[in-house]
């Protein structure tokens, strides 16, 4: 009788069925089906690496054969390298050595050297409204969300190069998504290198090949000479990340400024980047195994949910340091004893940071600030 | 019948697959469209919905909309964690899978303007749509192209219309 029911108006109860899961889906999205999605997308991703390997399977066999008859002429080219490259690493080791001396001299942090994971990439997604890339290293390699993914590439002077490719998103046992800094919702702070300009870079852009910088800093400001004519510097600037967003490292290269932009009506400047990576001929990744900063987890665990704001920026408004100020102050005069023994070092640096954040505003506190959050990975 | 679903259901990966090698993509620098592709995964379910019912519609746009959805990439501030954004593709494929197998009766599907309309409204349409609702879900994207890829999509329609009629031999279904 059921049956006989349900198939009589089978047509509308598969179409409210699919609008229903449809929208609770969207109301909820980390409902448990959302979350075994993932496990759809991965037997997709799998048949997907099947049919990629027969498709390219004739391809691959003629580019083999042309690779072959160059290789005799590679080799004996890469031997002459390799004897160059063993003096440039006796050079490198003095210089290193040096650095370190002056760096402990100077009281500086030890530079860290972090540890890489090269990964094969196995699909690209460039024709979603959100771009990915899928790898096949996960979680049994170490690998976890928000570490920066680099590539090899190549500079405008042809010079290889490691550049940025984006950021690790979802991990399973054995692959990993990676969010490229194509990514609609990616934001990454990074600097020119010429100039030591901060600036934002944007993912949503109408092309791959062209991503936006916006909020170019305080040296496009009106009296500035990049003002006037910010391309005079900044066109063929190399643009490098800024290490201040708590993810990647410092001093990766990104891309170079191709373009000039508006001023915002903050009067920031913005201009156009053409990434150093092609991002829709990856073969390789490496993985730096590199977690978000202390200070950002520690501000996540602190203020979530209750202030957006972060430590180690220039456009924090004043009156929202002071309030969060007061909040932190006000925390730690209710911690007990105990627990103000264990947190007060991280509390007592986050107010000093503060304090000095303050003392360089003051010169300039009427300029337009924006907020970034440092709870966000992208920033 | 459940070798036809089979079928079906490989013809529906295959072509997840072709949009998701950037199968036949292109890119126009000085026409700022970025980047141009033909979703074969629309092409599938048009064709098939077209061809058969409204039933086979809706399933057949529930499955291709899992397949999109399941790419989809949501960063959460509230969790700090990334997503997959469940719900966008799988509202919009079936209704217009069963929109589709409802009206086939009154089109000419072996007429290739007739192909090529449909496909570039139902293109347009459903990227004009799943577009506002990713807006309203999370934010209003610039970098997600409409016009552009409806017409490539719609003018390579036809050949491709042509290729599962020969694979699939469709009259027999």
């Amino acid at each position: 009788m059921l049956w006989e029911y349900l198939n009589r108006y089978k047509v509308f109860f598969s179409l409210s069925f699919c609008i229903l899961f449809s929208l609770i889906s969207i109301i909820w999205q980390k409902n448990p089906i959302s979350n075994s999605s993932v496990y759809f997308n991965k037997i997709a991703e799998q048949t997907n690496y099947f049919f990629k390997n027969i498709f390219n399977f004739p391809f691959l066999i003629i580019e083999r054969i042309s690779e072959y008859s160059e290789l005799k002429e590679k080799y004996k080219k890469s031997l002459e390298e390799i004897e160059k490259y063993k003096l440039q690493k006796e050079q490198y080791e003095i210089l290193l050595k040096e650095n370190q001396k002056l760096r402990q001299l100077l009281e500086f942090e030890p530079l860290t050297n972090y540890q890489e994971v090269k990964a094969e990439v196995l699909g690209i997604r460039l024709n979603s409204i959100t771009p990915r890339i899928i790898i096949n290293k996960g979680k049994k390699h170490g690998i976890k969300p928000f570490m920066p993914v680099i590539a090899f590439a190549t500079d405008e002077n042809n010079n290889p190069i490691r550049t940025v490719v984006g950021i690790i998103a979802i991990v399973q046992n054995t692959s990993s998504i990676i969010q490229p800094i194509q990514h609609p919702q990616m934001k990454l702070g990074v600097k020119i290198e010429n100039t030591n300009q901060w600036a934002i870079l944007e993912g949503d852009s109408f092309s791959f090949n062209k991503l936006k910088l916006k909020y170019i800093t305080s040296s496009s400001a009106k009296e500035s000479k990049y003002f006037i004519d910010p391309y005079i510097e900044l066109r063929n600037s190399k643009v490098v990340t800024s290490g201040n967003d708590g993810i990647f490292p410092p001093n990766i290269p990104v891309g170079i400024i191709i373009e000039k932009g508006n001023i915002d009506e903050n009067n920031f400047a913005t201009a156009y980047l053409k990434p150093y990576i092609e991002i829709d001929k990856l073969e390789y990744v490496m993985i730096i195994q590199k977690n978000p900063e202390l200070w950002s987890q520690e501000l996540t665990n602190e203020i979530k949910n209750e202030l957006p704001i972060p430590l180690t920026t220039e456009y924090i408004p004043m009156e929202l340091i002071d309030n969060y100020k007061n909040k932190l102050e006000n925390k730690l005069n209710n911690k007990t004893e105990k627990e103000n023994k264990t947190n007060d070092d991280t509390n007592k640096n986050i107010l000093n940071q503060l304090d000095n954040k303050e003392n360089t505003k003051d010169n300039n506190s009427n300029t337009i600030k924006k907020l970034i959050n440092p709870n966000d990975p992208f920033q | 019948m459940l070798i036809e679903i089979i079928v079906i259901f490989v013809g529906l990966i295959f072509s997840y697959f072709l949009k998701d090698i950037n199968f036949l993509s292109l890119q126009f620098e000085f026409l700022k469209t970025g980047s141009i592709y033909p979703d074969f995964l629309l092409i599938f379910l048009i064709y098939f919905s077209l061809k058969t019912n409204e039933m086979w519609g809706i399933w057949l746009g529930f499955f291709a909309g899992l397949l999109e959805d399941s790419t989809i990439l949501k960063f959460t501030q509230q969790n700090s964690e990334y997503i997959n954004l469940i719900g966008i593709h799988t509202l919009i494929y079936p209704i217009l899978g069963f929109i589709l197998g409802k009206i086939n009766r009154y089109l000419d599907i072996d007429n290739i303007r007739t192909i090529v309309f449909v496909t570039f409204l139902c293109s347009l349409t459903s990227r004009l749509i799943i577009w506002f609702i990713m807006g309203i879900v999370d934010e209003f994207y610039q970098s997600y192209a409409f016009i552009a890829p409806s017409i490539y999509t719609s003018i390579l329609a036809p050949v491709w219309f042509f290729f599962l009629k020969w694979i699939y031999h469709k009259d027999e279904l």
